[in-house]
């Protein structure tokens, strides 16, 4: 796509003009940004009338998959987490015809700082973990902050949660499971386990908030160690926060840091307690553990449909290829975690940091 | 096989020269692309290594888990144990269950020692791992 975004410039250029109604507008394609699995994201300096602003342009990848949202909804999703004082890029155009560029986009505020986790988890020593865990746990309490009572109309495309989440999942995981080529033994299992398990987890509070649905470590930057902004709002929606704070802690967003419960980078406490000083309610660990198993899941399913992006004659892509294999992790992670009296491993003698 | 270099052979030289000689001149998504042609070059070298054995152990654990061999190919009969495991066949706590379990981690394992040693390796030992991807 760069060469096709590269010859799109002056035609860039007028949209953003008619936006503004700048006298003089230039566009420099800085280069295409990381983590771009689903999203093609490009950053893009904009000189408008002499001001340089440092934004980034996010068009969909070739194919997308079917549970993330278009441009028009994800721009609409940033709006409503800026305007909630989530630390997300500030939303400035929204292109949702395809006709300036070939493809809908939107342009946001460039933020500074490093979403890469593997590179993320290693650097960061225990305090620092568990400061930027804390201050993961803020954002997420202030997202959760949207009620469908408090949303903005813009949000109106949103479904409501289903009465009976939990169940509603598990029909979803078994739907997907259908369209998939190969028969998946272990997840048919897996998702039997949680089904049998879901009563003990069911809440009838009937607490519904606006969910990120992919908050997780790689989807934030950080610099110097401090988180610099959220990102990745192309799955959100209504549902239980509980999705969310399980999101984040599932084994599978560790890369590799198992020890460090919080995104591979902190401990549970500090992010539980930075959920609740940002105003969430009381965080329940047994809730949060068998989400944990829901998102261990979901991901198994999601990488599997990536790789039949590939497989499937979609777009080819050896990364989205290779996304199938991690599947089998997470599946190994499933058969030992679910086993597990509350999804909790017994306590260890001795307790090493985030091994 | 009377054909020299086999195809064994011939991904070890490929995948030999792209760590040894090309992975380390390059940078950036260059260094990115390489390392995932390595990676993908290397789990198929790892495939065509165990192939045999490991769909012959798949089929013996089905026969043990079903009580008889079947001469069904192995996507049936995963399919059937799929639509079995979603149709409860295999009771929560009971003996069958638990023999569904261990042939499930059994397959996956060894599934995992063709992916991914080093992340079986370190659950096994009851830690984390990182992911290959």
């Amino acid at each position: 796509m760069i060469s096709v975004l590269a010859n799109k410039i002056a035609a860039l250029e007028g949209f953003i003009q008619q936006q503004t109604q700048a006298a003089k507008v230039t566009a420099k394609l800085i280069g295409r940004l990381g983590g771009g699995a689903i999203q093609e994201n490009w950053a893009l300096d904009l000189d408008i009338d002499g001001t340089v602003h440092e934004t980034v342009l996010r068009a969909d990848a070739p194919s997308g998959i079917a549970e993330s949202w278009g441009k028009a909804e994800e721009f609409a999703l940033l709006k409503a987490a800026h305007a909630a004082g989530v630390m997300a890029p500030q939303p400035l155009w929204l292109e949702p015809t395809g006709a300036v560029i070939g493809q809908p986009f939107h342009i946001t505020q460039r933020l500074k700082g490093s979403a890469d986790p593997r590179k993320l988890v290693r650097a960061l020593e225990e305090e620092a973990g568990d400061a930027l865990a804390h201050e993961l746990g803020v954002e997420l309490a202030k997202l959760h902050k949207v009620t469908p009572a408090s949303a903005p109309k813009d949000l109106s495309f949103l479904p409501p949660a289903p009465g009976d989440l939990i169940a509603s999942r598990i029909a979803r995981f078994r739907g997907q499971l259908d369209r998939l080529p190969e028969a998946q033994p272990v997840l048919e299992w897996a998702i039997n386990r949680l089904e049998d398990e879901a009563p003990k987890y069911a809440r009838d509070t009937g607490v519904v908030t606006l969910c990120h649905r992919d908050f997780r470590t790689g989807n934030y930057l950080v610099l110097d160690e401090k988180l610099s902004g959220i990102l990745d709002f192309e799955f959100a929606g209504w549902s239980d926060p509980y999705e969310d704070l399980g999101w984040f802690c599932a084994r599978c967003w560790r890369f590799g840091m198992a020890g460090a419960e919080a995104g591979g980078i902190g401990s549970r406490a500090a992010f539980y307690a930075g959920y609740e000083a940002g105003g969430g309610a009381f965080v329940d660990d047994a809730q949060v553990r068998f989400w944990e198993q829901m998102a261990a899941l979901r991901w198994s399913i999601m990488a599997l449909e990536q790789a039949e992006r590939h497989l499937g004659g979609r777009e080819r892509s050896l990364e989205l290829a290779l996304t199938g294999l991690v599947s089998l992790e997470t599946e190994y992670d499933l058969l030992i975690d679910l086993r597990l009296p509350g999804f909790k491993p017994a306590p260890k003698k001795s307790h090493g940091a985030a091994s | 096989m009377k054909r020299r270099p086999g195809a064994d052979a011939l991904l070890d030289a490929a995948l030999a020269t792209l760590q040894e000689d090309l992975l380390p001149t390059l940078t950036g998504r260059q260094k990115f692309l390489a390392a995932m042609i390595a990676r993908a070059v290397s789990v198929a070298r790892q495939d065509i290594a165990g192939a045999h054995e490991s769909a012959q152990a798949e089929r013996n654990s089905l026969a043990r888990l079903y009580g008889q061999p079947s001469d069904d190919d192995l996507a049936t009969l995963r399919k059937q144990l799929a639509t079995d495991i979603r149709a409860r066949k295999f009771k929560p706590g009971t003996p069958d269950e638990n023999k569904l379990i261990d042939h499930l981690v059994e397959t996956t394992a060894a599934e995992l020692r063709i992916t991914n040693t080093k992340y079986l390796a370190q659950r096994q030992r009851g830690r984390g791992a990182e992911s290959a991807v």
